[in-house]
């Protein structure tokens, strides 16, 4: 199950924790992100980004009796899935009202959406752990400081992912590219909807312990982006675009360590992978640039 | 309650916030009106990697002033909109792009916020309090800036009213007629980048954008014109931000807390913009939710005393004897009855309701409606005749006398309805 | 001078040809239609003479002169798509934008100026609702509020991109009957129209465009039979296919 094989759990070094850990976070965000820009509802996914802290909150807050500190929430996955599916629901609920009911116009109903519920959960975190860091930590992840815990929480979310995707690749390839000839044919059109939406909020409840809920938002854009260049098959891209999320996390861990341990300057892991990432895209547009000057120049 | 906000401790944050979100609703009402929202958060993100850059040069040159931090700001976010600005012309600017941009300048911001953290903690601190805002060390020179930056704001958008108009409604037509936008393009983005760079202090980067687009969409529910937009977002502005340190010091007071340091206010501010605009939303005179419904109900209740009318005018009828024939609810029934002979349009003999002469001039106008109608829906529809007289039950209550004329001359003065029954005259 | 020579135009829109080799002459106070099926660069026209895309390569000049010296004597009426009805402005307010270039240097509108818009509004029938706002004007009063505004402007050549389409027939043949008397006072006007049964009536002369310009001339010689059933018979399949083949090739794509 460990790719160090026959190494216990417990020798596993910082290091390779957080590589693992990213990894894993690489594949989750790899295979949800292509799917969330098919079906454009990246804006559904900020706006998730941003909501997810309430529910968390009130999935704290209603089971606090049990727990001490917001983070030992980890240990119970099951309520990370209520609050994940309580945040999905209100967004959805809280947009409806201000754009349906009240007729304000569709971006700005949106924004005001999100950024109103995070304002409540910030203010309720900051109210009831008495404690600015936790909305701190929550914007700048906290890879630096993960644990096996986080490993394992990772570990799920990418299989659970995987899975997801495995079961019902066929149905999110039609519904994905036509979704009208998916009705016509039957396809599970809400269904697809609504578990990409929950493992999306899993997946960012998942990148507070990563690289933060801003930085997840480049994991779902970017490697899709990247796969893009490269093909234009589903099969391939949903491959790919894991990969490159990988490859910028390898390189961005190793490279951390390496000013950690050259220069004793400590940067934020999670911020490095994210910038590794828009290199790497960079790179992919550069190559690309060159190979069509290069058959513009065959040509003529 | 009030107390609290001329205590000096409190003056300058309270003041300063109030300045910041009226800057910041002024360039919003641009933002709104241009369909922009994901731009204003791509930008106010933007601010926070300047800050941390502008901490790192301060550091460099052993200073702990706040201009370092502010130009830093300026200038990153200034970039960021440059940048947008750039993808719109070669026609990248999809929500893709602009989220992955957004995220990309944050990213950059927080690789080096860990290094700020060893080189200089204290302005670390001065820049995580702009991540979700935080007014209390708001002081008296700070005063000074943001009173200058709202003014600036004022003065361009009064002095460039025309043109930021035409520039905000119809930006093709600027171009064709050779109006020259450049400017006011440029000066726009100056302003919003400064308003942006300014509010963060009150509200937070990760706020800010919706302290741009809340006092503006509240105020969209008044407005007639855009001068009276700019004005009334700028009142939900101060508004709002006034609300959201009212709550904070509230909250904190509370919870017997002497210094309300843990509280930030960005959250509260846009919360208290939130509810404004959906106040605004539901009780507008206009377009409002509470209004719709009273004028229904209000509808409603006309309809219902002119059915009474009718009725009477058939037969002398009792209280019980409404209820139980026209089938009306026993409320509505009594109000209207009450009504009616406020109006002097019924008056009650021995038991009985009776039309009074202006009564039954309501009446049989009433009728003549009803049979009108039916008439047109014969003659011009042609509908048959058993089906009409359903459709002139409601008809009845919407036609105005201007209407019933132009049927009367359409239908060139019919005597008779399709069922035969006479139609009353015109001044009947 | 004429007011609209077009040399050898051709446009890429988007990476597509949409121009090609464009070459043609309006005379003053002429009213010219402009026809052609959809995509066939009727609206990419307007947009390259009016300078709101870049062409490739050719020249447009206005009676001699590069556009950017004589902008505030040409008035655009746009299409219905182009325009936010959503904002908050009267169809007053609307015409006033016209008078722009009339009002001093703090653009503040004048008596003189709110008397020519109200003026422009009573020629199209609207005086009566100057005040409203323009989301609450029908389809064919909101199309003559634009054109209002560029009466007010008092322009010497006007731009309409498919004027007619989803108005009333009052409104039309109001619209024909003042593009006229526009004409007859030395105003020249294009029209993008897609009616080919009123081209005939309405209009001195016709331009048919597939890309490239296939006829001009008066109504009845352009819209021979032979011209119809050309452009919209798509005996032009094989033409696109070498052009689209041509833009491929020219992007390196394999």
């Amino acid at each position: 199950m460990y790719a160090t094989g026959a190494l216990s759990f417990q020798d596993l070094s910082i290091d390779e924790v957080q590589i693992f850990s990213l990894f894993f976070f690489s594949i989750a965000t790899g295979i949800i992100g292509v799917f969330l820009l098919l079906r454009r509802m990246l804006m559904i996914a900020t706006a998730l980004s941003h909501t997810v802290l309430f529910g968390v909150i009130i999935a704290f807050l209603s089971i606090r009796f049990l727990l001490v500190d917001l983070s030992d929430l980890y240990q119970y996955p099951i309520y990370l899935f209520i609050s994940a599916l309580f945040s999905a629901w209100i967004t959805a609920l809280l947009e409806l009202f201000l754009t349906k009911g009240l007729g304000i116009q569709k971006d700005a109903g949106i924004g005001l959406a999100f950024n109103a519920i995070f304002a409540l959960g910030i203010l309720l975190v900051t109210l009831f752990t008495r404690n600015m860091h936790m909305g701190i930590d929550l914007v700048t992840g906290s890879i630096d400081g993960a644990c096996l815990q986080d490993l394992r929480l990772l570990f799920y979310v990418a299989l659970l992912n995987s899975a997801f995707l495995a079961a019902l690749y066929p149905a999110l390839k039609i519904t994905s590219f036509d979704p009208i000839l998916a009705k016509s044919l039957g396809s599970s059109l809400a269904l697809c909807q609504y578990v990409l939406l929950f493992l999306t909020a899993i997946t960012i409840i998942a990148s507070f312990r990563a690289t933060g809920i801003v930085l997840v938002l480049s994991f779902l854009v970017v490697p899709y982006l990247c796969a893009r260049l490269c093909t234009a098959h589903l099969s391939k891209i949903v491959f790919f675009s894991p990969l490159f999320g990988s490859i910028a996390s390898i390189v961005g861990v190793a490279f951390s360590r390496h000013i950690l341990s050259v220069y004793s300057v400590a940067l934020s892991t999670g911020a490095l992978v994210t910038v590794f990432l828009f290199i790497e895209y960079g790179c992919m547009l550069a190559y690309q640039s060159i190979r069509r000057q290069m058959r513009r120049q065959v040509i003529t | 309650m009030f107390a609290l906000f001329l205590d000096p401790l409190y003056r300058a944050p309270i003041l300063g916030s109030c300045l910041i979100c009226y800057a910041a609703a002024l360039m919003g009402v641009c933002i709104f009106l241009q369909k922009r929202a994901l731009v204003s958060e791509v930008i106010s993100h933007a601010a926070y990697p300047g800050m941390i850059i502008g901490a790192l040069v301060a550091g460099v040159f052993s200073s702990d002033h706040w201009i370092y931090l502010f130009t830093g700001a300026f200038l990153s976010s200034l970039f960021a909109a440059m940048f947008l600005q750039w993808l719109e012309k070669k026609q990248v600017s999809t929500d893709a792009a602009m989220t992955a941009t957004l995220s990309a300048f944050f990213a950059v911001g927080l690789l080096f916020a860990s290094y700020l953290q060893k080189m200089r903690p204290t302005l670390l601190v001065e820049v995580q309090k702009c991540l979700f805002g935080e007014v209390v060390t708001i002081l008296d020179e700070h005063l000074l800036l943001y009173a200058v930056m709202s003014v600036c704001i004022t003065a361009f958008v009064y002095l460039f009213y025309r043109r930021l108009q035409i520039h905000l409604f119809d930006p093709v037509y600027m171009q064709v007629s050779g109006i020259r936008g450049r400017l006011v393009t440029r000066l726009s983005i100056v302003c919003l980048v400064f308003s942006v760079v300014i509010g963060v202090r009150a509200c937070g980067v990760i706020l800010l954008s919706a302290m741009l687009i809340a006092p503006a969409s509240a105020a969209r529910v008044f407005s007639k014109s855009l001068s009276s937009m700019f004005v009334l977002a700028g009142f939900f502005g101060l508004a709002s931000a006034g609300m959201g340190n009212a709550f904070v010091l509230f909250l904190s007071r509370e919870n017997g807390l002497v210094e309300p340091v843990f509280l930030p206010t960005g959250p509260s501010i846009v919360l208290s913009a939130l509810v404004l605009v959906i106040a605004s939303y539901v009780f507008s005179p206009r377009k409002g939710f509470v209004m719709k419904i009273i004028r229904k109900a209000a509808f409603q209740l006309r309809s219902t005393q002119e059915n009474i009318v009718k009725a009477i005018h058939k037969k002398q009828q009792g209280f019980s004897d409404l209820y139980q024939t026209e089938s009306i609810p026993y409320l509505p029934l009594w109000i209207s009855l009450w009504y009616l002979q406020r109006e002097g349009l019924l008056c009650k003999k021995s038991g009985l309701y009776e039309l009074t002469k202006e009564g039954s001039r309501k009446a049989l106008r009433l009728i003549r409606f009803h049979r009108l109608w039916e008439v047109y829906l014969t003659k011009y529809m042609h509908m048959p005749s058993k089906h009409v007289h359903v459709s002139a039950e409601e008809m009845e209550h919407i036609i105005t006398p201007e209407m019933a004329l132009r049927l009367d001359a359409l239908l060139e003065s019919p005597e008779m309805d399709p069922h035969e029954k006479p139609i009353p005259g015109r001044f009947a | 001078m004429n007011p609209l020579v077009v040399e050898e135009l051709t446009l890429h829109y988007d990476k597509v040809l949409s121009l090609w080799n464009l070459s043609l002459s309006i005379e003053k106070g002429s009213l010219v239609g402009i026809m052609g099926p959809n995509g066939a660069g009727k609206s990419s026209f307007i947009k390259a003479a009016l300078g709101l895309v870049k062409p490739s390569s050719g020249k447009v000049l206005f009676w001699g002169k590069d556009i950017v010296k004589v902008r505030k004597h040409i008035a655009y009426i746009p299409q219905k798509e182009a325009i936010d009805w959503t904002f908050p402005i009267t169809a007053l307010e609307v015409v006033l934008m016209g008078r722009y270039h009339k009002m001093g240097f703090w653009k503040r509108a004048r008596k003189a100026d709110r008397i020519e818009a109200e003026r422009a509004l009573d020629q199209l029938g609207l005086y009566h609702l100057k005040d409203r706002q323009i989301a609450d004007l029908s389809g064919g009063q909101q199309k003559r509020v634009f054109i209002a505004r560029a009466l007010a402007q008092e322009a010497e050549m006007y731009f309409l991109d498919e004027p007619f389409q989803g108005v009333d027939v009052e409104t039309e043949k109001t619209v024909i009957k003042l593009l006229k008397e526009l004409t007859s006072k030395g105003v020249t006007i294009c029209v993008v129209h897609h009616d080919v049964t009123t081209a005939a009536a309405y209009f001195d002369q016709l331009i048919l465009l597939h890309t490239s310009l296939l006829a001009m001339g008066p109504p009845k010689e352009v819209l021979s039979s032979e011209n119809i059933t050309a452009l919209y018979r798509n005996h032009h399949d094989l033409f696109e296919e070498v052009k689209q083949r041509f833009s491929q090739k020219l992007q390196g794509a394999p």
